[in-house]
């Protein structure tokens, strides 16, 4: 099948709206009648087959207004249906509004223009029926059937075993197993197909309109797993169906690291194939289990305590092994090495169950900023960075709430309209950013806006006006901003459905209060407002830098550190009040001495002898003397029971070679060394 | 000799969409406007190889047709596709619980259709 395939829709298209044209009619008649008659079923089905029916056609030809605006109204007619709201007068004059509104669409597809203005009016009314969710004021279309369409990475050629059990009414469904397994030839090469019985049984009790075969194969393929499995899709549900691989190839692997699916490992002594190796993984899809499992985090957590034990046990073996001679030292290392690479795997995975990269809630926010600014008659562009900082999965889900708020108020007050930017010089287009990184010991996220800042002597007057703080007095504006996160505070001149119910700011405080993070605010009038979301490290993964300090070694978290430098004699200075300082490209930042912090004795006490890392810490630069630079490592930082809590420590790791590194919090250790 | 394909929807831009894309591709199509049309052709002869069928539709709708073919001697295993919507995740078990073979989820482009009847096509 070739990977592009047009056809010309023009025709189509032209028969589209002839038929719309059709059910807009019979609606408005369906809905008149419906007046007269609230509770006749047949009316009520007529109705929603219109609409479903339009949907369904300006789906497939790509009127995606017409396509969301008939989605909404199906799910009010559905809700009707189901009873679960009634007809009233007004239920009828917003559905034949919403008739109309169609018609426009139509009118405007015809022509091809954008949708028309009212047709926003029409949807928040329709969005405003008891029960109507927030949540399905955006649509979102699915890929259709095909969530195995994606282009298959190309894999190394592997070896998968298929066991195949269809139900037995399969062939009165009309499929024809056979079909299946002939398809599952054009994606690779069955080295063995064995058909078996059910069970053994006399010729006259067969029914010939049950399938009582089933097979197990052996497929040398180069696909993965599943793109084999997409050749069951239909049958999955009903049938038995194990695909397992047994002799993995690299690439194959990263491909199925990710999955969320059931994972288990079932061997079939009586059907192993000779050349078989244990299984590695196995996919298995049966009946209707759930395709994810929840699972308590105490158990993740102990898990990844013992791999990190593993891990440590595993590099004493091979110490051991290092030294020995003979016909067997050679199969123990090869074996060693195996088993080094397979701990390495376990690792990954087990901390990759925790860990999701946050651009995942970030892709949606493309959607509903895109909805947003449409809705707002704003041109905003949205930029997302960082989007691979990896969080743990409970905190991500909890930051989806407090950064909806934040984009919605950026794309409502923030950011102005194309009018008001042009008179002030900006360009059209807003930007709102948002951004993920680490710092500090925190996972920071940003989002910033570039719109008309917030207006100082506005909040005032309000919290005058509220009563949070007393007139003409004075205030920093830190102070100000965060009367913005006070309850109930909204400086909105009008109340929009988005924003301005001064519902959102104290829910984000909370929200992060409530994880152990922290909000802040920056803003310049006319400029750009940015919020600053702090989130604890402690369920996150790092690259750390290691580092020696004396016997012990010390990990920094890589996005803080800027260089790494020797520094010459004379590029020391100490200074008044400011202690030792260090010059960073022509400024002065303070020297700070880690092995004084941590009453360590160092290799080296002179800093032109050792080195001195520089790190950006809550926007100031600070030089930390360490003795020596070990490498790059991701790290998992993993709690420290009751010693957590200690300034300047951020948690400890396990090394890959067994040995335990602390990992440095910045900010704590220049609160530290001011005390030292 | 091509292969022919019998589509039921009450929607004819569906059913020329449908109809396009599997013509492209050499099958010989044959269209309904509802099952009840539809049983009457595959009563009155008509043999073809596939049904692709609408589930809304007034008459007689999709999951009552399926179970019409179902009982139909000489029709009883013509792989039959049912166009469904995303939200339908019920209907779909719905459709498979009267004997839909599988099923297209709408909107759909042709290549995502030509590849599912590649998948159930005898």
């Amino acid at each position: 099948m070739p990977d592009s395939f047009t056809i010309d829709t023009s025709k189509i298209k032209e028969s589209f709206f002839a038929e719309c044209e059709d059910h807009i009619s019979s609606m408005e008649g369906f809905i008149m009648e419906l007046e007269e008659n609230p509770d006749d079923k047949e009316l009520l089905n007529a109705l929603f087959r219109s609409v479903h029916s339009i949907k369904g056609n300006s789906g497939c030809l790509g009127f995606d207004d017409i396509y969301s605006f008939t989605h909404r109204m199906e799910t009010v007619l559905d809700r009707l249906r189901n009873g679960e709201m009634s007809f009233t007068d007004e239920l009828a004059s917003i559905l034949l509004e919403s008739v109309d509104c169609i018609k426009d669409l139509v009118e405007s597809a015809k022509k091809g223009q954008p949708a028309p203005d009212n047709m926003k009016d029409v949807l928040r009314k329709v969005s405003s029926l008891p029960g109507h969710t927030e949540t399905d004021s955006t649509v979102h279309r699915e890929g259709a059937c095909h969530k195995n369409n994606r282009p298959s990475h190309p894999t190394d050629t592997g070896l998968l075993r298929v066991v195949f059990k269809p139900d037995q009414e399969i062939l009165k469904r009309g499929m024809d197993p056979l079909r299946l397994i002939r398809k599952l030839r054009e994606l690779g090469d069955p080295i063995s197909i064995k058909p078996y019985f059910s069970r053994p049984m006399e010729l006259e009790e067969i029914d010939p309109e049950l399938c009582y075969l089933s097979w197990d194969m052996h497929l040398v393929s180069k696909e993965s797993v599943e793109v084999v499995e997409s050749v069951f899709e239909f049958v999955k549900d009903r049938s038995h169906v194990e695909i397992t691989r047994l002799i993995p190839s690299e690439s194959a692997d990263d491909g199925t690291s990710r999955r969320d699916r059931r994972v288990s490992q079932k061997g079939h002594g009586s059907t192993q194939h000779p050349s078989v190796r244990p299984a590695m993984q196995s996919h298995h899809v049966h009946g209707r289990e759930s395709s994810t499992i929840r699972v308590d985090i105490d158990k993740v957590e102990q898990l990844v305590n013992l791999v990190g034990e593993l891990l440590i046990t595993q590099t004493i073996i091979n110490q051991l092994s290092s030294g020995l001679t003979g016909e067997r030292a050679g199969l123990l290392e090869k074996s060693i090495s195996q088993l080094k690479r397979n701990t390495m795997a376990i690792q990954e995975r087990v901390m990759s169950i925790r860990m999701l990269p946050v651009g995942n809630i970030f892709t949606r926010f493309k959607r509903l900023v895109r909805d947003l600014a449409a809705q707002r008659e704003k041109k905003i562009g949205l930029l997302i960075s960082g989007e691979d900082t990896e969080l743990d999965k409970t905190v991500i889900e909890r930051l989806a709430d407090p950064l909806t708020h934040l984009l919605r108020n950026a794309v409502d007050h923030g950011i102005e309209t194309p009018e008001e930017r042009r008179n002030s010089g900006k360009p059209e287009e807003g930007v709102v950013r948002i951004n993920a990184f680490h710092e500090g010991g925190k996972v920071v996220i940003t989002v910033e806006d570039d719109g008309r800042g917030i207006d100082r002597k506005k909040i005032l007057h309000k919290a005058v006006e509220k009563g949070l703080i007393e007139d003409g007095k004075s205030i920093p504006d830190d102070e100000i901003y965060e009367l913005i996160f006070a309850p109930g505070f909204s400086t909105a001149d009008k109340v929009t459905d988005v924003s301005g119910r001064g519902v959102g700011m104290d829910v984000v405080k909370r929200n992060m209060e409530a994880m152990g993070g922290a909000v802040s605010i920056e803003s310049r009038e006319g400029a750009f407002t940015r919020f600053t979301l702090r989130l604890p490290l402690t369920l996150a993964i790092i690259d750390g830098l290691i580092v020696r300090v004396g016997s012990e070694k010390f990990i920094i978290p890589i996005t803080t550190v800027l260089e790494s430098k020797r520094p010459l004699p004379e590029e020391l200075k100490t200074v008044e009040n400011r202690g030792e300082v260090i010059d960073f490209r022509g400024r002065f930042v303070p020297l700070v001495r880690l092995h004084r912090v941590f009453g360590i004795k160092p290799l080296e006490e002179r800093p032109w002898c050792a080195l001195v890392v520089i790190v950006s810490i809550d926007g100031k630069h600070y030089g930390l003397l360490v003795d020596e630079l070990l490498g790059e490592q991701q790290v998992v930082i993993k709690s420290m029971g009751c010693l957590q809590g200690i300034t300047g420590i951020a948690g400890a790791t396990i090394l890959g070679d067994g040995e335990v590194a602390l990992i440095i919090d910045g900010g704590g250790i220049i609160k530290r060394s001011i005390c030292c | 000799m091509a292969k022919t394909i019998l589509i039921v929807d009450d929607a004819q831009t569906m059913r020329q969409m449908v109809g396009f894309t599997l013509k492209s591709r050499g099958y010989s199509v044959v269209e309904a406007c509802d099952g009840k049309e539809a049983l009457e052709k595959l009563k009155n002869g008509l043999n073809p190889d596939m049904i692709i069928t609408d589930l809304n539709m007034p008459e007689m709708d999709g999951i009552s047709f399926i179970k019409a073919v179902r009982g139909l001697t000489g029709k009883r295993y013509i792989p039959i596709l049912m166009l469904t919507t995303e939200s339908m995740e019920e209907k779909k078990r719905e459709g498979q619980a009267a004997g839909a073979t599988g099923w297209i989820v709408k909107p759909f482009t042709p290549e995502q259709l030509l590849k599912v009847v590649d998948m159930v096509m005898p």
